[in-house]
């Protein structure tokens, strides 16, 4: 038997915040449904924190085989080190095939030190997985540049962060059955302390993700009192991309994409957007996707419904005065 | 106390040959990783105050050097580039490990400094990988960084808030664009830059063995790169800006969108 094959099994990651499971780790239950069907294994839920309350029977409810619970003060808040000490004691223990992470902060801070650890291969920001089922290789599509990317590992467990958003959180059945394992570790708290947790300001967390609709600005478009003025008119907010929030014209917390956040709103205007695949992946779901730019080969028409090429600060006005009329 | 920024050339634009799917690099300039330039600002600043030396790492082919050179000119005091075909093709834990050998070959270094992430790919995993071939701790997204004494007071921009931490030297420190506003070289900092040591190691020379590094170190690869489908039929609408916008304008009112 190879080495290989002694790896069976699928495994997410679950992060809760406020006694709930966040969505994207409902949605990665999702995915890891699929994929646990398809090479007919269990598929499992790590669970770490403190007074987790009915967190893991919420888990079977919502499509785990097993969850693995490991309780205790020390991991009530995330710190890198007994967080990663434990994940990489249960996969060496346990040997699961997949492991999947959520792109949040914590993952992010937790799966490269922990694929490090346990010399495996990671990819990053993934918008799709499939199976090559003959040889029980994840497929993990990721953005590459403006094109897409497969990405596979040749070692195991394969281990992937998915991007929020690009799949729906399963149904939710309170008749499902499932096993939990309360798992007993010692452990250390650590080499980082914790010393003080101050909430973003209002301002800084613009929850653009849940606007009906969206005025995204590109480096196309110079005027952002135009896009402001469009959104006003259409009742939305204004989202931006990449180059936009770092050179300090919109929040952060308005960037659309790879690293920032996936949107799905009913309407999505693309104002002097290109249309990077960073940027795609953020916003491809939306219903209807108007975009407006010079270039008529520019990618975003790919994903639009409705195009129009031209200079952005002139049909903004214009589109203004119809829209009103 | 010594610092480490690690640094990544990029390319200042993408270009892939669409039947290997690879990048093009020939004839595309490289420019400095513009999350590292917060890392070498930070550097600097906190040399200013502490002291020490700034030693810039780097992986990638010989004309890294003026990537370099940027960050000697921003104040960093030398520079070490890790230049080996055998190298090439490395994904994120193959570069980790080729970079993480060098840093432990230099003297007492208390902290490494990383940008966030690369503006080519992006991965956001090289800080902590560094991190854990060193055996030190990783505090990522920081926005804020203290050094009192022995230890590190750091603030770090999370989704919903700031979490402020503290964490034992030495260790490694991923910063975000926020932290601070990157100074700009002048001729003169080009100029004495030019005369700072970049010091070119190959494979050999840190006693890295082949299946560690490049593409044989590396447990990922990629099979294919695809354009993304078009997944809608765009409707291109053409004439005056008028009549486009009256009949774009009556579209989304007919579907209840405005």
């Amino acid at each position: 038997m190879k080495e290989m094959d002694r790896y069976r099994g699928v495994w997410v990651f679950a992060e809760w915040k406020d006694s709930q499971v966040i969505k994207g780790s409902l949605e990665l239950l999702s995915l890891g449904r699929g994929l646990a069907d398809e090479l007919q294994v269990e598929l499992s839920v790590l669970l770490m924190g403190d007074r987790l309350g009915g967190i893991p029977e919420e888990l079977i409810y919502y499509g785990a085989d097993v969850v693995y619970v490991i309780e205790n003060p020390i991991l009530e808040r995330y710190t890198t080190s007994p967080y990663h000490r434990i994940l990489c004691d249960l996969i060496r223990e346990n040997k699961p095939e997949i492991v999947l992470f959520s792109t949040t902060h914590l993952g992010m801070d937790l799966a490269p030190r922990v694929a490090c650890e346990l010399k495996t291969g990671l990819s990053a920001h993934c918008v799709d997985l499939k199976m090559d089922k003959e040889n029980r290789q994840l497929l993990q599509i990721c953005p590459y540049f403006d094109y897409m990317a497969t990405i596979v590992t040749d070692t195991r467990p394969q281990m992937a962060t998915v991007q929020p958003g690009i799949t729906s959180p399963p149904r939710r059945d309170d008749s499902r059955q499932g096993k939990t394992v309360r798992v007993e570790f010692k452990i250390e708290p650590g080499d980082i302390k914790i010393v003080e947790v101050e909430a973003k300001k209002e301002e800084d967390t613009e929850k653009i993700e849940e606007a009906d609709v969206i005025v995204a600005v590109g480096r196309g478009l110079k005027d952002m009192r135009l896009a402001e003025e469009l959104a006003s008119v259409l009742g939305g907010v204004l989202g931006a991309t990449q180059p936009i929030t770092e050179a300090g014209l919109l929040q952060e917390s308005r960037m659309i994409g790879q690293t920032g956040k996936i949107v799905q709103p009913k309407l999505y205007i693309a104002c002097g957007i290109s249309g990077a695949g960073q940027h795609i992946v953020g916003m491809q779901n939306s219903g209807t996707i108007v975009a407006i730019n010079t270039d008529e080969k520019a990618p975003i028409f790919k994903v639009a419904d409705y195009g129009i090429v031209g200079d952005v600060s002139k049909v903004i006005p214009a589109l203004i005065e119809s829209l009103k009329g | 106390m010594n610092i480490v920024v690690c640094v990544k050339q990029v390319p200042q634009e993408i270009r892939i040959n669409k039947t290997k799917g690879t990048l093009i690099r020939d004839g595309i300039k490289g420019v400095i990783n513009p999350c590292d330039k917060n890392a070498i600002e930070l550097a600097v600043t906190l040399k200013e105050k502490h002291g020490g030396k700034i030693t810039l790492v780097s992986m990638g082919p010989k004309d890294v050097e003026n990537t370099l050179t940027h960050g000697l000119a921003m104040g960093a005091d030398q520079a070490v580039l890790i230049c080996d075909r055998v190298c090439a093709g490395a994904d994120t834990l193959a570069t980790a490990f080729a970079l993480a050998t060098v840093i432990k070959k230099l003297d007492d270094v208390q902290l490494v400094l990383c940008g966030k992430e690369t503006a080519d790919s992006g991965t956001q995993h090289v800080g902590p990988q560094v991190a854990h071939y060193l055996g030190i701790p990783q505090v990522t997204y920081v926005v804020n960084l203290l050094i009192e004494g022995s230890k590190i007071r750091a603030k770090r921009q999370l989704k919903d808030e700031y979490e402020t931490v503290e964490a034992g030297l030495p260790a490694l420190v991923t910063v975000v664009k926020g932290i601070n506003e990157p100074r700009m070289p002048t001729y003169l900092d080009i100029y004495e830059a030019s005369k700072k040591d970049t010091h070119k190691w190959c494979a050999e020379d840190l006693g890295l063995k082949e299946d560690e590094v490049g593409i044989q170190g590396s447990p990922t690869r990629i099979t294919k790169v695809f354009a993304p489908e078009a997944k809608r039929e765009c409707k291109m609408l053409r004439g005056s800006i008028e009549d486009i916008s009256s009949s774009l304008a009556n579209d989304l009112k007919s579907k209840g969108l405005v």
